[in-house]
């Protein structure tokens, strides 16, 4: 009879212990609920959410608009065969290894990270109320990244906003959470995909007006989101959808907070990697992690040779130039033959991801990609004064840029006040102060300007104009297979 | 009087219980067995002991059994017993005539019998019955209890031996010349005409092919004869893989069961221990293990991930080689719905029992034997390459075939002082294989008393590879022990544990890619690390001239003498069971188990040859590298279980519940930087990084139930249920439930069933669903990962590694089984079972939306089907006087077919493609079309089929499978007096190979330079006209891509393998007991004769020299086997 009772105790324990049994936490790695339960948990996921946004900031995306451009000669030789294809607007949604897909992808990543995180901080806001101020922030974080993502691929898989008057063409999908594996999301149009964006923008805004934003201070805070960093996005979205008054509103906050940098100043938000961090805004940061950019850009071959990089400035770009004083052409550009290497006498090189690198193992040696700067607000704020009609408004912002340029002081600049002649001013100076910085071809789709590369272009394609299907990238044939409400760009995915 | 009672009650129910019963009054006593003359003299002085005292110790000194009802002997003393030097007869009679008992001889028992009870018996039973004793031995003379005895024509007169073997049945008196048939599992049965006798004294033999009577063991503590089967179980007894090389389990089922095949998981040569894939009836699963489950003892064991790989070490050995198949009783296949569904969740891919030994009560039993062998490669199955003439003549050919070498002047072989290419000539096969050598030393002792049965075993195993540099030691022990601990309470304990050492080397594709124009050594004897070629350089002022480079030798050779590649496991499977029964019929019983593994890999790179020098510098550095990975799988299974007659009826089942629990842990560290060779410790190496760890777990939990009922042998029905959790799976669907249900019908035991010729004809069919949940762990939970990469400006940042998906889980089969069994006069016996498996909602790893952030993800979708048919049969060909000839053989087919994909996409994987309505093993290669005789340029066909010159990835087509068309062995058994031969074959016809093999060594000259070449492409265009084999060779080009994957690689895997011979000698028994040993055999096996397949050519490779990346190897070994 003892034995019974034993048996049934037995029985009776591990019955109901049964569904508690099958709770297993894997070791190394964490289930998702599980990581946001607490406090350390969104933090190395905020970490993640800023690293995965560096993943695609430091490859394919930071590119494309170069090598889509005119400013940029690609060397065929050592570009990728997607690079090639993507020069020659000739790229296959079936190029899942390189641009076409790897754009799409690694996005998808870091917005998919974003969105765990405010998906899970109401929970995390009820559960820990102590740290709200903190959530708050990282709530503000979240929505500038995603907002970002959102933008970016937008930028990149549809046409500008203003291609159909009502900006009713196809965009992309929007995620306000990370979709499951059966849910299929589908395009929407790129007008609803600005008020995503703007949403999200002007409610972070609403966040730091609120209070938030004290995590990050000093020289570091431009590597996180933060008030004036959700301001420059805004004038830049503002710009690309023609909300002239918006942009300018935005530009100026931010002109305000952050002044211009000068000389080295200037030159160190290129060549060091620890640099005082004037000027810059928003910047992603890749310590100790690798980065395609250097690669592309680098031209420094073995024992101080210097070697052709897979990207140059291209004659468009150069001849802008043409007084050779300009800091963006004296400093920031190198001809290669100056230091007796190449027979090339005209190749000339950017310096742009001329960081001095403090780590030896390759794997580490990185570049932090600018994402938002101070130039780029007066330039977004000329071009919207000047949309606007106030011509002096917009000649005064870009006389700031010269001046720093060529090391003087305002007052010795002069800028035509021209309209027509302004309005290539503008541009010209865009492309100058930004140029390998991700903008150019973004700019010329959204300016609605024909893509005209130069006579010694290596491309099959030196001419091809607006309006085009092949101004975007196709989706890819992967994402299109597994996703059947996903809906493909015209003519380049046929 | 109690006694006589109880006698009374049981004789109204059944007549087995009856005679179960009776057995119990019989006194025990079992001895030795000698065989000794009935005049044997004995000397014997007792005084004032009982009468079983004396029996006892005329039982010793006679050799004779006495056997006795205890209520005839109990209570009775001898006051005095004087004899010397008597016989038998005359101590007999003057011991038992006083005390009015009488005796009878039969054979070797002697059987006595109340003188009053006898007449009295006889005066009121002998209208009735006769009452026949004796005694049951197996071959060694060991009593077999359980054996059941039956009257021949009148089933229901039937008993059970004890455990002492004895046993009394009553025999009416109405039936003329009665005949008593005995059976025991695994033994011959016997028909034997009592006569006039009384006691009958019988031995059984083994019965390697009759699996008739066969017990079949099935999970959890079912068992049931194969006639009352339902479902369907193959099952093989230890007795029919004895004769089979011991490296590995998995191995020994190869040909004897049918629907499951066993291939190698590559033809390359990657690893020296390779991998099989093993399945049953089929691959059904795209993504999931398609690996049967294996469970020792009724637990189950770790057997390596998804793929056999064992994770965490660097070479995966098998952990079916930590087992010693000489204590392996049986292994049981499950296949269908019925025997596999009460497995539930990991049922799907078949599950495959092992039943270890366990002790039989009798005096102890001693078994010795020792095997000893040699083996060499097996020629035919070596892959043929250039010898050092033919590759020069073929290398020059091809670089003088390149535009613009009009000379050899800068062909790089040519003669130089390191290397005198032009004289030498290296057989790379004789620097990598040499004799191998197999040693195997087996101990067993076995036995039981009343209170506890034990069966002890050590082995020691020794095998050296062909391949030298290899070889793999076992030394192992197993103790299982019965313990009855109370009337209704035993506790069984199984362990069995063994300590595994594996010496390895891969030579990778060394043996037949280097060239034979190049030397292991240099000229002073010394490993060479460096050969020199000549080069077409540029002199200082332009002009072009030969010159001497130096390149890198990466030596294998060195390595292998010089570097340690040492894996150790210590390996366990421990059970203890608890079992009480309840009530008639009823037992609970409860078992914890255990399958430990603990793995310990030691890899040093010496300073002294390229593995452990920087590669760049050439410094002598030496590599440290140390894994180590503990498995620990334990399982508690508590279950109750039902067996009970009630006049027709017979009704059985169990309910129980089952949770096991899943461990891996790794860990591994390197090292290099050593001062010199003997240190090889990380802890001392100059550098030390890169240490990692790992673990992980999965947890399951079960509830199982199963039903069966059958009506008088005739009709069967059973049911299944399985409830599975798994942590492996979303909360959402964590929980799974399986069931089956199946019937069958004995026709050959109706009443208007009468055959003399047909005993067995049997109809069956099964359905039900099992689920496959082996993915790899925690695949459904979405997790985030660590790492540098999601580091953020020095923070330690976490990334999202796989998406959530919570719907994720098991992958369903619903399978339908149908048989039929044929039985003609226990001679042969045939059976014939068709399938159908449906396998839904697979488990696959598939393309989704980038959206969700992730690439690929794991969900439930997509169909196969698995078809097949299976037909196998035992037949007694031959049986005259002393000879015997019987053939075991099987026959299966299954057809393969992938009925949904993901969204109707077609997948290609490398040379094969998933397409809805294909094989999925289905190749996908362009179609070669041969050599155009005009140049010697390749040709393919379009998909159009139209000849084209140009290779194409777009002209690839679905094209032949990989799934043969049958597959079977056949094994026959001849025997001759003591003399005994097994022959046992494999075979396959059908189905198709893309071999690696053909890759770099059928390059047409493109890798020429490197590696050296197959004998293939000495067949090669040389002049316009010629219709060559191979393509016109080019040095170091490609000839328009003739070498990209096509069908040029595929090879029909048609073949015959000649697996295994085993000559037996058993010898002389009544010689042998005078060197006082039980039995002897002494046995000559050979495995791997040879292998036939109908595309070979002499002097050409085909699929026969590339079907596992190493060549076969012919073992030959002589074994003695001695039994005490």
């Amino acid at each position: 009879m003892i034995k019974v009772k034993f048996y049934a105790v037995l029985l009776l324990c591990t019955l109901t212990s049964c569904n508690k049994f099958l709770e297993v936490e894997p070791v190394g790695r964490t289930t998702i609920p599980v990581l946001f339960s607490d406090m350390d948990g969104i933090r190395a996921a905020m970490a993640g959410a800023y690293a995965t946004t560096y993943a695609y900031y430091s490859s394919h995306f930071y590119l494309y608009p170069e090598i889509a451009s005119d400013e940029l000669l690609l060397n065929l030789s050592s570009a990728s065969e997607s690079q090639r294809d993507v020069y020659n607007f000739n790229a296959s949604p079936d190029d899942e290894t390189g641009m076409v897909g790897k754009v799409w992808e690694e996005i998808y990543v870091a917005l998919s990270n974003i969105n765990n995180i405010l998906f899970y901080l109401p929970n995390l806001e009820e559960k820990f109320p102590q740290n709200k101020e903190e959530l708050q922030t990282y709530r503000a974080e979240a929505l500038f990244l995603r907002a970002l993502c959102h933008f970016d691929l937008c930028r990149v898989y549809a046409q500008p906003y203003n291609y159909t008057a009502d900006a009713s063409h196809l965009g992309i999908p929007i995620l306000q959470q990370t979709p499951g594996p059966d849910d299929n999301v589908s395009r929407k149009s790129v007008k609803e995909v600005y008020d995503f964006i703007i949403n999200d923008l002007l409610a972070a805004k609403q966040l730091y007006t609120a209070g938030a934003n004290d995590l990050h201070q000093g020289a570091n805070k431009r590597f996180y989101a933060s008030n004036e960093a959700v301001q420059a996005l805004l004038s830049r979205v503002y710009l690309y959808k023609g909300d002239w008054d918006n942009c300018i509103q935005s530009a100026s906050a931010v002109i305000a907070a952050i002044p211009l940098a000068r000389g080295d100043d200037y030159t160190h938000m290129f060549f060091t990697l620890n640099d005082a961090g004037k000027e810059t805004i928003f910047r992603l940061n890749g310590l100790d992690k690798s980065s395609a950019l250097l690669d592309f850009y680098n031209f420094k071959g073995e024992s101080g040779k210097l070697v052709k990089p897979a990207g140059q400035p291209t004659d468009t770009l150069l001849k802008l130039f043409f007084d050779p004083t300009d800091i963006r052409f004296s400093i920031l550009m190198q001809r290669l033959n100056d230091q007796g290497s190449e027979t090339d006498g005209s190749a000339f090189v950017t310096r742009k991801f001329d960081a001095d690198q403090t780590a030896v193992d390759a794997d580490r040696q990185h570049y932090n990609p600018l994402v938002l700067r101070v130039s780029e607000l007066y330039l977004n704020r000329a071009e919207a004064y000047w949309n606007k009609g106030q011509f002096g408004e917009a000649v005064a912002d870009i006389k700031q840029l010269e001046a720093r340029a060529f090391n003087t002081s305002v007052d010795d600049i002069t800028v035509t006040s021209n309209k027509d002649v302004l309005n290539h001013v503008i541009a010209a100076e865009r492309m100058k102060e930004l140029a390998f910085e991700g903008h150019r071809f973004f700019d010329i789709t959204r300016r609605k300007e024909d893509l005209q590369r130069d006579a010694t272009t290596t491309s099959t394609v030196p001419f091809i104009s607006y309006p085009n299907d092949r101004f975007v990238l196709p989706i890819s044939q992967k994402e299109l297979d597994a996703n059947l409400n996903m809906i493909g760009n015209p003519t380049v995915n046929n | 009087m109690r006694t006589v009672r109880y006698f009374n009650q049981l004789r109204k129910r059944r007549w087995g219980l009856f005679a179960l019963t009776l057995m119990a009054l019989l006194q025990i006593h079992a001895k030795s067995f000698p065989q000794i003359n009935q005049e044997i003299k004995v000397s014997i002085i007792e005084n004032g002991v009982s009468l079983e005292q004396v029996f006892d110790q005329l039982e010793k000194l006679s050799g004779f059994t006495f056997l006795y009802k205890k209520m005839d002997v109990s209570g009775k003393t001898v006051q005095h017993l004087e004899a010397r030097e008597k016989t038998l007869k005359e101590v007999l009679n003057e011991l038992l005539l006083p005390l009015k008992l009488t005796y009878e001889v039969d054979d070797e028992v002697i059987i006595i019998r109340n003188r009053e009870a006898s007449s009295k018996g006889a005066g009121k039973a002998a209208q009735q019955f006769r009452e026949v004793t004796g005694r049951v031995i197996d071959e060694e003379g060991q009593p077999l209890a359980g054996t059941t005895i039956y009257l021949k024509g009148q089933k229901q007169v039937a008993v059970r031996t004890g455990n002492d073997g004895k046993y009394v049945i009553q025999i009416p008196e109405t039936v003329t010349s009665p005949i008593l048939v005995f059976s025991y599992l695994g033994k011959e049965t016997r028909e034997i005409e009592v006569g006039t006798k009384l006691v009958l004294l019988v031995q059984l033999k083994p019965a390697i092919n009759q699996l008739d009577e066969a017990v079949i063991v099935s999970g959890y503590g079912l068992q049931q004869k194969r006639s009352d089967l339902v479902g369907s179980a193959y099952q093989i007894s230890g007795e029919q893989f004895k004769n089979l090389p011991a490296q590995r389990v998995d191995n020994l089922l190869e040909g004897l069961v049918p629907g499951l095949q066993i291939d190698y998981n590559t033809d390359a040569a990657t690893s020296t221990r390779p991998r099989f894939n093993l399945r049953v009836r089929g691959t059904a699963s795209m993504s999931a293990s398609n690996e049967p489950l294996w469970i020792v003892d009724g637990i189950r064991v770790f057997t390596g991930d998804r793929t056999n790989m064992i994770p965490g070490m660097s070479t995966s050995i098998s952990p079916l080689s930590y087992l010693n198949p000489d204590d392996i009783e049986s292994i049981t296949v499950l296949k269908d719905a019925t025997m596999a569904s009460i497995y539930g969740a990991d049922g799907a891919n078949g599950v495959i029992l092992i039943t270890t030994k366990k002790g039989r009560k009798g005096d102890p039993k001693l078994g010795v034997s020792v095997r000893y062998g040699l083996a060499k490669i097996n020629e035919g199955t070596r892959f043929k390459v250039l010898d050092a003439d033919q590759y020069l003549a073929l290398a020059k050919e091809a670089y003088l075939n390149v535009p613009g070498n009009n000379d050899l002047t800068y062909f790089p072989y040519q003669d130089l002082p390191n290397n005198p290419y032009s004289t030498t000539s290296t057989q790379w096969d004789d620097v990598y294989y040499g004799t191998g050598t197999y040693l195997q030393n087996n101990l067993n002792v076995s036995g039981g008393t009343d209170k506890v049965d034990y069966y002890i075993s050590g082995e020691y195993f020794k095998n050296q590879s062909t391949i030298k540099g290899n070889d793999q030691q076992r030394f192992s022990l197993r103790t299982n022990l019965d313990i009855s601990l109370a009337k209704k309470l035993k506790l069984t304990l199984t362990m069995g544990a063994s300590y595994n050492v594996n010496q390895l080397f891969n030579p990778g594709n060394d043996y037949y890619e280097l060239l034979p124009i190049m030397s292991p050594y240099n000229t002073d004897g010394s490993y060479r690390l460096w050969y020199d070629i000549v080069e077409k350089t540029q002199d200082e002022d332009g002009n072009f001239i030969p010159s001497v480079h130096s390149y890198k030798f990466f030596n294998s050779v060195a390595e292998r003498d010089q570097n340690d590649d040492i894996q150790r496991a210590f390996a366990s499977v421990n059970n203890l069971i608890l079992q009480y029964d309840v009530l008639e019929g009823l037992k609970l019983t409860s078992q914890v188990g255990a399958d430990f593994q603990s793995l310990h890999g030691d890899v040093y790179h010496a300073r002294t040859n390229w593995s452990g020098m920087d590669i760049y510098t050439g410094n002598p550095l030496g590599e440290a590298e140390r894994r180590h990975a503990n498995f620990l799988i334990w399982s508690a299974i508590e279950r109750l279980n039902f067996n009970r007659h009630f006049g027709k009826h017979a009704v059985g089942g169990v309910a129980g519940m089952e949770i096991s629990s899943q461990d891996n842990k790794s860990l591994a560290a390197y090292g290099s930087g050593f001062a010199n060779d003997h240190i090889k410790e990380v802890s001392y190496a100059a550098v030390r990084d890169n240490a990692t760890s790992s673990s992980s777990r999965v947890r399951r939990s079960s509830f199982f139930a199963q039903a069966n009922y059958n009506y008088d042998s005739r009709y069967y029905l059973a049911l299944n249920w399985r409830s599975d959790g798994n942590s492996d799976f979303g909360a959402d669907t964590r929980w799974g439930n399986f069931w089956s249900a199946g019937a069958s019908w004995n026709m050959h035991n109706e009443p208007f069933f009468s055959s003399n010729l047909i005993k067995v004809f049997k109809w069956k069919a099964s359905f039900g669903t099992n689920g496959n949940s082996r993915l790899g762990d925690l695949q459904s939970m979405g997790v985030y990962t660590y790492g540098t990469s999601s580091n953020y400006l020095g923070t330690s940042g976490t990334v999202m590694q796989s998406v959530w998906n919570r719907k994720l889980s098991w992958e369903r089969s619903y399978m339908a089984n149908f048989g039929v069994r044929v039985n003609l006069n226990d001679r042969f016996d045939a059976e014939l079972e068709v399938y159908n498996k449906k396998t839904v909602d697979l488990l696959s790893d598939l393309d989704v939306s980038r959206t969700t952030g992730d690439q690929r993800v794991m969900r439930n979708v997509g169909k196969t089907q698995n078809r097949g048919i299976e037909f196998s049969f035992q037949s007694t060909n031959v049986r005259h006087g002393k000879f015997l000839w019987t053939t075991d053989a099987n026959i299966s087919h299954n057809s393969n077919k992938l009925l949904e994909i993901y969204n109707g996409i077609s997948k290609t994987r490398d040379t094969q493609i998933w397409m809805e309505g294909e094989d999925l093993n289905t190749f996908y290669l362009v179609k070669w079309a041969g050599v155009d005789p005009r140049d010697g340029a390749p040709l393919w066909y379009d998909v159009n089929g139209n000849l084209t010159r140009t290779y194409d990835l777009a002209n690839r087509v679905p094209y032949k499978s990989a799934s043969p068309l049958f597959a079977g062995g056949l094994s026959n058994t001849f025997q001759y007096g003591n003399w005994s031969v097994n022959v046992l074959a494999v075979y396959r016809i059908g189905g198709y190979s893309f071999t690696s093999f053909g890759r770099n060594v059928s390059s047409d000259g493109l890798h020429l330079m490197e590696t050296n070449q197959s004998v293939n492409q000495l067949d090669r265009w040389q002049s316009p006209g010629d219709l060559a084999l191979s393509p016109k060779p080019l040095w170091q080009q490609s000839n328009a891509n003739s070498t990209r994957n096509s069908t040029r690689y595929l090879y029909n895997t048609t073949y015959f393998r000649l697996k295994n011979v085993s000559v037996s000698y058993r010898l002389n028994p009544k010689l042998l007991r005078r060197t006082g040993l039980g039995d002897a055999s002494v046995n000559l096996l050979i495995d791997n004769i040879g292998l036939w397949t109908p595309y070979d050519q002499a002097g050409q490779n085909s699929y026969k020299q590339a079907i596992s990346g190493y060549p076969m190897e012919t073992t030959v070994s002589l074994g003695l086997s001695v039994k005490i």
